[in-house]
């Protein structure tokens, strides 16, 4: 059974990722790991891969029944000719000896099949996550920077600077974090409404603001890239805990002393939200 | 029967636990860790099934010795022949090991499946067109990344095809898996089946422990440390070389991901970052001891960084 299952351990791991894959794809999750321009090729190959694994399952398994019914028959041979059962057994061994690879290469692969099948039944058990705040917190929220052209940036600043406010009403979370790295003139800001949805970054050693935050990905969730704009709301803390996700409207003002940079929003209203169905940002 | 009954039990397991296990059961990290853990697998299982469905093809489906007569015979321009193998197989790195594998098995040397195996990650015309997508022609990234791939793939060939016993560079398992190929003992389809269950089942366990610890690594390394040597033209490119290390991005679209640091990094680290990163990263690592011993893998990465970081700090001279 142990040796059956550790030839099948491919099959087995490329099933629960593509039945994952498929379930994800089914319940509208997909996004939370990839990219929605993969859907279509991962959906499509997971479902190939199933059907792939199915029938190596089906075909391993009639080998088995087969080699069950050829030892039986051997069984019977031995009971009649005990030499050459006992050549057989002798076969048996060298081909045991030959199949062992170094001792540290049998380590290696135990642990990595124990390791691959902790994952295999964690992505079956436990429902599918975002990223949370420690990872925004940890990728550097604070620091991502804008594009590959300043001029280009001071350009559109002040394109966007005489834009109708109807536009930045529909800005993201991102849209506001890459304008507040090209630009803390408190002049471009004033009057702006704001209104954008995302999950509470707390920000250490600054405990009367936090990050309104959302991950942005290029390919998948490995590459999300955390974007933060910061709200003052003293004791927030007692509201809202860190991850929760929020509906912020209000204005830019200038920070003071707050160590969050120049501008900060400050807010009409904070509401408590529901994750969106897309947490991410693409 | 017992399969399909299998497949059933983990779709209801999935949907019955969905409802019952509440969210936040695990602390945030060890919760983010296995989220990038999966997302990796989810995205590059698909491109793993293809290059092993590829691999079939080539050692089971297509004639004894077709791609040996069809390649050029001298020895420099099979491999530079080879390393262009990726303009019509765009597989994505981690499904170019199977594919390599099947190459061996098939008849080329081991520096000849290495040329393919680092040139097709970024000769193919997925990452072509996102890195032109990405960046233009500016400050010669495409152009850099294009040539510095195929020079270091042929170099890499043209190194290990002048060693004197190419099988000591392969694993003694993939030895074995070469010398039992020989024998067509069953029909095709069940010797498909049969190289689907050995290839996914040397693969796979090596795919997930490398996306653990990827996901591992990047829970626990401040990204911060890396941003604060962006500006530097020394250590930007080792920076972002061990960026490149960690995320284990897909060459496809690394271009995307690295595009917002093009402000605080200097091109040549771009460059750097572009073709260390599509080439050799944890979890490509990990896929790759599945065919190659340490010892190779060592030499392959230190060729492999000290070129990238040539040719990124040559960049960065010249624009």
């Amino acid at each position: 059974m142990w040796s059956e299952l550790t030839r099948l351990r491919g099959v087995l791991l490329v099933l629960v990722v593509s039945v994952l894959t498929v379930w994800l794809a089914s319940t509208g999750q997909l996004a939370l790991y990839i990219h929605p321009r993969y859907d279509l090729f991962t959906i499509a190959m997971a479902s190939i891969a199933i059907v792939a694994c199915v029938a190596a399952l089906a075909s391993a398994l009639m080998r088995r029944r087969a080699e069950a019914a050829r030892a039986a028959r051997d069984e019977h041979e031995r009971l009649r000719l005990p030499l050459l059962a006992a050549e057989h057994e002798h076969d048996h061994a060298h081909d045991g000896a030959a199949a062992l690879d170094s001792r540290f290469a049998r380590i290696a692969g135990v642990l990595a099949i124990l390791v691959s099948a902790s994952l295999a039944i964690a992505m079956i058990v436990l429902p599918p996550a975002t990223l949370s705040s420690a990872t925004a917190i940890q990728r550097d929220i604070t620091s991502q920077s804008g594009s590959l052209d300043p001029e280009a940036d001071a350009a559109a600043v002040a394109e966007a600077a005489s834009a109708p406010d109807e536009l930045f009403a529909g800005f993201t979370v991102r849209d506001w974090a890459t304008l507040l790295r090209q630009t803390s003139d408190p002049a471009f800001y004033e009057g702006k409404p704001v209104d954008v949805i995302g999950f509470i970054t707390a920000i250490p050693d600054e405990p009367d603001a936090f990050y309104v935050s959302r991950f942005s990905i290029t390919c998948c969730a490995v590459d999300a890239q955390p974007f933060g704009v910061p709200v003052l709301l003293p004791g927030w803390q007692n509201q809202f805990a860190a991850d929760d996700w929020v509906h912020v409207t209000g204005e830019f003002t200038t920070s003071g002393t707050l160590d969050v940079g120049t501008i900060v929003l400050e807010p009409s209203g904070v509401t408590g939200v529901d994750e969106p169905d897309q947490p991410y940002l693409f | 029967m017992v399969a399909l009954a299998l497949v059933v039990a983990l779709v209801t397991a999935r949907i019955v636990t969905s409802e019952w296990v509440p969210r936040g059961v695990l602390p945030d990290r060890v919760q983010d860790l296995i989220t990038l853990a999966t997302s990796l697998l989810v995205e590059s299982l698909p491109f793993v099934v293809l290059g092993i469905a590829l691999s079939v093809v080539v050692r089971v489906w297509l004639p004894e010795g077709l791609i040996v007569r069809v390649l050029p015979r001298t020895p420099v321009l099979r491999r530079a022949a080879l390393s262009l193998v990726g303009m019509f197989l765009p597989v994505c790195e981690c499904g170019n090991v199977p594919l390599a594998r099947g190459f061996v098995v098939r008849g080329l040397t081991v520096g000849e499946s290495m040329t393919f195996l680092f040139a097709a990650p970024i000769i193919n015309p997925i990452t072509i067109v996102t890195t032109h997508q990405a960046f233009g022609f500016d400050d010669g990234i495409l152009v850099a990344r294009l040539l510095g791939g195929f020079v270091i793939a042929n170099l890499l060939g043209w190194l290990f095809s002048r060693h004197p016993d190419p099988s000591s560079l392969l694993t003694a398992r993939f030895n074995a898996e070469c010398a039992t190929d020989a024998g067509p003992a069953s029909s095709r389809w069940s010797q498909s089946v049969d190289l689907f269950v050995r290839e996914s089942a040397t693969l796979l366990p090596a795919l997930t422990v490398g996306a653990i610890v990827a996901g591992a690594v990047q829970t626990v390394v401040p990204r911060s440390v890396l941003i604060a040597l962006g500006s530097d033209p020394l250590w930007s490119v080792l920076a972002l070389m061990a960026l490149a290390l960690v995320i284990s991005v897909c060459s496809n679209v690394d271009a995307f991901f690295i595009l917002p640091f093009a402000s605080t990094f200097m091109p040549g680290s771009i460059v750097a970052f572009l073709i260390f990163g599509a080439l050799v990263d944890i979890k490509m690592l990990a896929l790759l001891r599945t065919t190659f011993t340490v010892r190779t893998l060592l030499i392959v990465t230190g060729i492999v960084a000290l070129s990238s970081a040539a040719i990124g700090w040559g960049v960065d001279l010249v624009v």
